[in-house]
């Protein structure tokens, strides 16, 4: 398509050419024309722009605004499914996914884990420290009086 | 085309990916169950077990091909003692995996995966748990809500040691699979964790009989914060009775027969035939279950 329409201004331009020869001021304007036809040029002569280079069948473009009811025809099976795998916790009776570890018994029993923990921890503390009621207190940072 | 081939990539160089599995053997040693997401669970648990087998050997080479892939050596004496004591009559199998909800921000599926036999047994603790709710199904079967608090359920121990020894198709007080977890999880375990099993079981019988009275009690106390607040800004607009705890639509309480996909439809649910004698292993059910609520206790 595209070589047909720089072929189609070549000729167009010859036929202009020879149309021109034959009036009597044809010597210097044929000069004038051959002067014009030399200069290079990037875009080729005839052609708006490059898009023309391209075919047709790129440009496409919707015809007309799809209209609602074709719209949501077309959507109709985009729908979220629903879950069929829903199960009891055999603990807490909570609902949750088959297969899967129910989410409220993992929060409690994590969270009963490092309650656990915790209280170990400062309970060991507390021991290793000698208890609420030692005696035994941390070394004074003050110096005592020198030997002089 | 990915035939036959067992090893996953995770979108990471091969330096990268080793390092990253041998850190997360590393953590599950140290603190015997992580978090992680599914597919990194299931490499790092064939990791895992590898290294324990390692352990369990208990050579001059074993001990220094496990020094060279662990990234932490004050690991290496636990596995070589604590581990290897532990399964040391267990052929393989060490780890665990359970799938838990996915992660909210990218919806990755998240896996626990944790030892077995640690001190934090996940799959005891539901157990332990599971055992204690069916008991009390099994009492409010054929006793009143108010009977069965009265009462309570006691003979969780001696249940759960009648229980090892039965099949898949007998008929007791508990269901197949519950049966078959239990006797999964006592399977190279001491008597010790039997009566550990029946103290969960009926300290979490104590929990569920409790719940809905406590539940009741929270939101007795919300509700009388709230109109506090309502007579203190004297905003005749304010809306008070929220709900503390929600309850999610599905929740059986104890003693409900229904299944959770019938709960959830509520009344948009298809009407249900009268309930047939359809298990075996459930013999003379009375037509009429009484569930434990707030209600029924009444």
């Amino acid at each position: 398509m595209a070589s047909l329409a720089l072929h189609q201004t070549r000729s167009f331009i010859s036929t202009l050419r020879l149309s021109w020869a034959r009036l009597p001021i044809a010597t210097f304007l044929d000069a004038n024309l051959e002067l014009q036809q030399k200069p290079f040029r990037w875009t080729l002569p005839g052609l708006q722009s490059l898009l023309e280079l391209l075919p047709p069948i790129v440009l496409a473009v919707p015809k007309s605004k799809i209209s609602h009811s074709r719209k949501a025809m077309r959507s109709a099976n985009k729908g979220l499914k629903d879950k069929r795998n829903i199960v009891n916790c055999p603990a807490c009776g909570e609902p949750k996914l088959a297969h899967h570890a129910c989410r409220t018994c993992y929060a409690s029993i994590v969270s009963r884990f490092k309650l656990e923990a915790k209280k170990l921890a400062t309970d060991t503390k507390k021991r290793v420290g000698g208890g609420s009621w030692s005696t035994r207190r941390a070394p004074l940072m003050i110096e005592g009086p020198k030997d002089s | 085309m990915k035939h036959g081939i067992a090893f996953r990539k995770f979108s990471r160089t091969s330096s990268h990916r080793n390092l990253m599995l041998r850190n997360l053997v590393t953590s599950l040693f140290e603190h015997e169950q992580i978090r992680t997401t599914l597919a990194k669970a299931k490499d790092t648990a064939r990791l895992a077990e590898k290294i324990i087998t390692l352990g369990k050997k208990n050579n001059e080479t074993s001990y220094r091909h496990a020094q060279g892939f662990l990234l932490k050596a004050s690991i290496l004496p636990k596995l070589f003692t604590t581990f290897a004591n532990r399964y040391a009559s267990r052929p393989g199998g060490y780890t665990r995996i359970h799938r838990l909800e996915n992660r909210t921000g990218d919806n990755a599926p998240i896996a626990l995966l944790e030892l077995v036999d640690n001190p934090r047994d996940f799959k005891l603790e539901m157990t332990a748990r599971a055992v204690g709710r069916e008991l009390l199904n099994e009492k409010l079967r054929w006793d009143s809500p108010r009977g069965v608090v009265n009462s309570g359920v006691k003979h969780a121990e001696t249940v759960v040691a009648k229980e090892l020894n039965l099949g898949g198709i007998d008929n007791s007080e508990l269901r197949p699979t519950t049966r078959r977890n239990l006797q999964k999880v006592m399977k190279y375990r001491s008597q010790e964790a039997l009566v550990e099993i029946g103290s969960k079981a009926t300290a979490y019988v104590e929990t569920l009989l409790a719940k809905p009275i406590a539940q009741v009690k929270m939101q007795l106390r919300a509700d009388s914060k709230d109109k506090e607040k309502a007579r203190k800004r004297a905003n005749p607009n304010f809306v008070d009775k929220f709900p503390v705890l929600p309850t999610r639509a599905g929740a059986a309480p104890p003693g409900e027969s229904q299944s959770a996909m019938r709960l959830v439809q509520g009344a948009l649910a298809r009407p249900t035939r009268p309930p047939k004698q359809r298990s075996t292993w459930r013999p003379n059910t009375p037509i009429k279950q009484a569930t434990y609520t707030v209600e029924t206790l009444r």
